[in-house]
């Protein structure tokens, strides 16, 4: 039976050419909408993640403020760590080694222009740390500064030619608050506009431009065994509130970040899909209006097949394998063409955009989408089924 | 013959009732989501120019210009020359400095990071009378070289700590003992209000920042000179500091810049739900298919009674369009009850004022677009009902 439902169907959409084209676009346009949206999601996601592991999984992130209420402004702010608190965590059992930052936006003047833009002191006697060990920063052009080196600084890769006019080139040099630097490397990138952006000099450098003594922004750590990173990290901030009070400084894993990340992107998705999955709703609805003008048209056939001993149900499976189709055939097109504009999307951005981008469309996606498409063709059959199943034999085939 | 035109199609319509029903709906769900949506958008748009009108539309706001919103603030490089400077420009009633660090605190055992923010207690009576930004409601503000007293914000007195602040007690902020001596109004700002003011030099002591502001605030009283000043005063700095260092806004630049970011949220958000209306364009031109061909014969009496191309594409363009029109008006009523509704929810659990807003140009749109989207619809439909021979379709 469900054999001849499928051929009936089949029979139905050749009859009925252009209304079963129209009724499939309908879902071909919602699914593709929503693979090729989310496509960018998990694409973004991905880059994240690949410039997060970059990083290593074994870096403990240290800052004042609680995660809770802290719009990034407290942690950036502050200052409130100093070189001791690095001491005290490269104390700690477990920690491999830690290094401090500290942050400022200040005046940098290249070739007569002027810039205000983010500056970034990292400890020169631990800038082999950084740079080699912990690989949070990679050279691309140039060397690291060293122990000992002064007013040489290293840029971040969109530095080089997004923030002045001209090109900043390695041997060039500028004047940070109306000190002079000489340029000696730049960065692989790091994945993120703001942090490529920045220009990296000396802790002691940036200590002597902005007058502050000891103080630092933020503090990295790396463990020695990643298994008990978290207790590690547990320890870090223990130590530290014994020093300075309660809730006063947080700390986040490079698994927590990770974690956060996804977090994010997985609610933006989890939006735009759900708005794009209107349109999937609107295609149902088309469906459901194909089929009840199908049940209609067909009104004396059902009769007849009545009259020869179709049950209820056998006529609920014919409409029913009939819109079911209808949506798993828009739904297979729809993926064909969704993973289309994924593909254009990562062409067009490969070109546009500094960082390795690729629109990706997880197996769970396409999975989804099918058993969507599938689910909504089988929903909006429904109705019209049920219409087809109650006419009654005799006035069915009185029916003109 | 247009009047005509309309009453076979509300026949038509009428006729085939469940088709229009299921067609008008897709259009409707698809104007519902455009509407409520960009609401959304608007009312958050809404949400923040009144947050920043609170602060007076007289004022203008100069800070550092790097980097967004952060940067502003990890700029640190004016200074109070800057605010005197400021102060001397035509047009400028009043100008203050302000500086904003996070700061470990402590009351009762109980320690945390909060903001503080500096301000010049040979300002105080600039600030607490004369700017309207920070009034007192409780207690008074800084005398002349006061130290070791606070001022809260509205919401420090109850959101800082687990305990209430009350005017008398004594807070620890980094480990130096500030006695709280008044409690300001609030100033439509979430950061601002649950922020501890403490004396200038004290927080430039306690956190090594010499003399530098993060933030200097002027008004003018004169609205009709006060983008101009803006213009001077970032030109007095552009001199002094370098081109583009600094920025000079009014609050109206401000509001309209935020503003633009949720501009774009709501037309990126209203876009993805508009795909809804293509699809639901689909369905028209489908319904209008099945309708061409249920009324061939129909078109082919008319057709040989004398009626022109022109007439049938009519009478079938004018039932699409009413379709598209029909899902327009109701979908308007939907989204109209449906962004009412999330007002309602969105008033009792957002900490901002909010409500969702649908503008005029919004409706218009709306309805714009749904009978756009119906005429669109109904034209490939329309010609193949126009090009059938009368012979033919006398014969089917």
């Amino acid at each position: 039976m469900i054999e001849e439902s499928f051929e009936i169907a089949l029979d139905t959409f050749k009859h009925r050419k252009l209304s079963s084209i129209l009724t499939v676009l309908g879902i071909v346009i919602g699914i593709a909408a929503i693979i090729g949206l989310l496509s960018i999601g998990t694409g973004m996601q991905e880059s994240l993640g690949e410039a997060l592991e970059g990083m290593g999984s074994d870096k403990i992130m240290i800052m004042p403020g609680s995660l809770e209420d802290m719009s990034g402004f407290a942690a950036m702010t502050t200052d409130s760590l100093s070189d001791k608190d690095v001491e005290i965590i490269e104390g700690i059992s477990g920690v491999k080694m830690a290094a401090g930052m500290l942050f400022k936006t200040l005046p940098i003047k290249f070739d007569d222009e002027v810039k205000s833009n983010y500056v970034t002191g990292i400890s020169a006697e631990k800038a082999d740390i950084f740079f080699l060990e912990m690989k949070i920063f990679e050279i691309n052009e140039g060397r690291q500064y060293r122990e000992g080196d002064s007013n040489l600084a290293v840029l971040g890769s969109r530095f080089v030619d997004d923030v002045f006019e001209e090109d900043v080139n390695v041997g060039d040099t500028l004047y940070i608050k109306d000190t002079k630097f000489k340029v000696i490397g730049n960065l692989k990138s790091l994945g993120n506009d703001e942090d490529d952006s920045n220009i990296f000099i000396s802790l002691e450098d940036i200590r002597e431009l902005v007058g502050g003594k000891d103080s630092l922004t933020m503090v990295y750590a790396q463990v020695s065994n990643v298994d008990n990173i978290d207790s590690v990290a547990k320890k870090i901030e223990k130590k530290l509130e014994d020093k300075y009070g309660e809730n006063t400084i947080s700390t986040m894993t490079s698994g927590q970040m990770a974690e956060m990340m996804d977090g994010i992107f997985s609610t933006v998705s989890f939006v735009i899909g759900g708005i794009a999955s209107i349109a999937m709703i609107v295609a149902g609805v088309g469906i459901a209006n194909t089929m009840f003008t199908s049940v209609m048209e067909r009104t004396k056939e059902i009769g007849v097949m009545k009259a020869i001993g179709a049950t209820d149900l056998d006529i609920i499976q014919i409409f029913l394998v009939e819109s079911a189709m209808l949506g798993l055939l828009g739904g297979i097109i729809g993926i064909l063409l969704g993973l289309g504009i994924a593909y254009g999307i990562t062409l067009a951005a490969g070109d546009s955009l500094g960082v390795a981008f690729e629109a990706t469309v997880t197996n769970e996606l396409i999975l989804f989408s099918l058993g969507f498409s599938l689910v909504v063709g089988i929903i909006s059959g429904i109705f019209p089924a049920r219409r087809a199943a109650k006419l009654q034999p005799v006035e069915a085939l009185r029916y003109e | 013959m247009i009047r005509e035109s309309l009453e076979l199609s509300i026949d038509s319509l009428k006729h085939r009732k469940t088709n229009t029903i299921l067609t008008v709906l897709g259009i409707v769900i698809g104007i519902t989501a455009v509407i409520s949506l960009m609401s959304i958008g608007e009312g958050f748009q809404y949400s923040i120019e009144t947050q920043l009108q609170a602060a007076g539309s007289d004022k203008i706001m100069v800070m550092s210009a790097s980097g967004g919103v952060m940067g502003g603030f990890l700029g640190e490089g004016l200074n109070d020359k800057d605010i005197d400077m400021i102060q001397g420009i035509n047009g400028v009633e009043v100008a203050i400095g302000s500086l904003f660090k996070s700061v470990p605190m402590k009351f009762k055992k109980e320690s945390l990071i909060n903001n503080v923010i500096g301000l010049r207690t040979e300002d105080a009576e600039n600030v607490f009378t004369q700017m309207k930004v920070f009034e007192i409601n409780e207690g008074r503000y800084f005398k002349l070289n006061e130290r070791g007293v606070a001022i809260l914000g509205e919401l420090a007195v109850e959101d800082v700590f687990e305990k209430e602040l009350t005017i008398g007690d004594t807070v620890a902020i980094k480990g130096v003992n500030f006695k709280i001596i008044g409690v300001l109004k609030s100033t439509a700002n979430r950061m601002r209000d649950s922020s501890l003011y403490i004396p200038m030099d004290q927080l430039r002591d306690m956190t090594d920042s010499k003399d530098s502001l993060t933030m200097v605030i002027a008004k003018v009283p004169d609205l009709d000179k006060i983008e101009k000043v803006a213009d001077k005063i970032e030109e007095e700095l552009d001199d002094e500091y370098g081109e583009g260092f600094y920025e000079a806004s009014t609050t109206q630049q401000i509001a309209e810049n935020v503003g633009s970011i949720f501009a774009v949220i709501s037309f990126v958000l209203g876009g993805i739900a508009s795909i809804a209306l293509v699809v639901a364009g689909v369905g028209i031109a489908n319904t209008m298919f099945t309708s061409v061909m249920e009324r061939t014969k129909e078109i082919g009496v008319m057709k040989a009674i004398g009626a022109t191309n022109i007439d049938v594409m009519q009478i079938f363009l004018i039932e699409s369009s009413l379709l598209g029109l029909l899902g327009g008006v109701v979908g308007l009523f939907v989204g109209f009850l449906l962004s009412l509704l999330i007002t309602i929810i969105a008033e009792g659990a957002l900490p901002i004022p909010f409500k969702t807003i649908i503008t005029l140009e919004m409706a218009i749109g709306g309805l714009l677009f749904s009978i756009i989207v119906g005429v669109i619809s109904g034209i490939f439909p329309a010609r193949t009902a126009a090009k059938l021979q009368p012979v033919d379709a006398l014969r089917r």
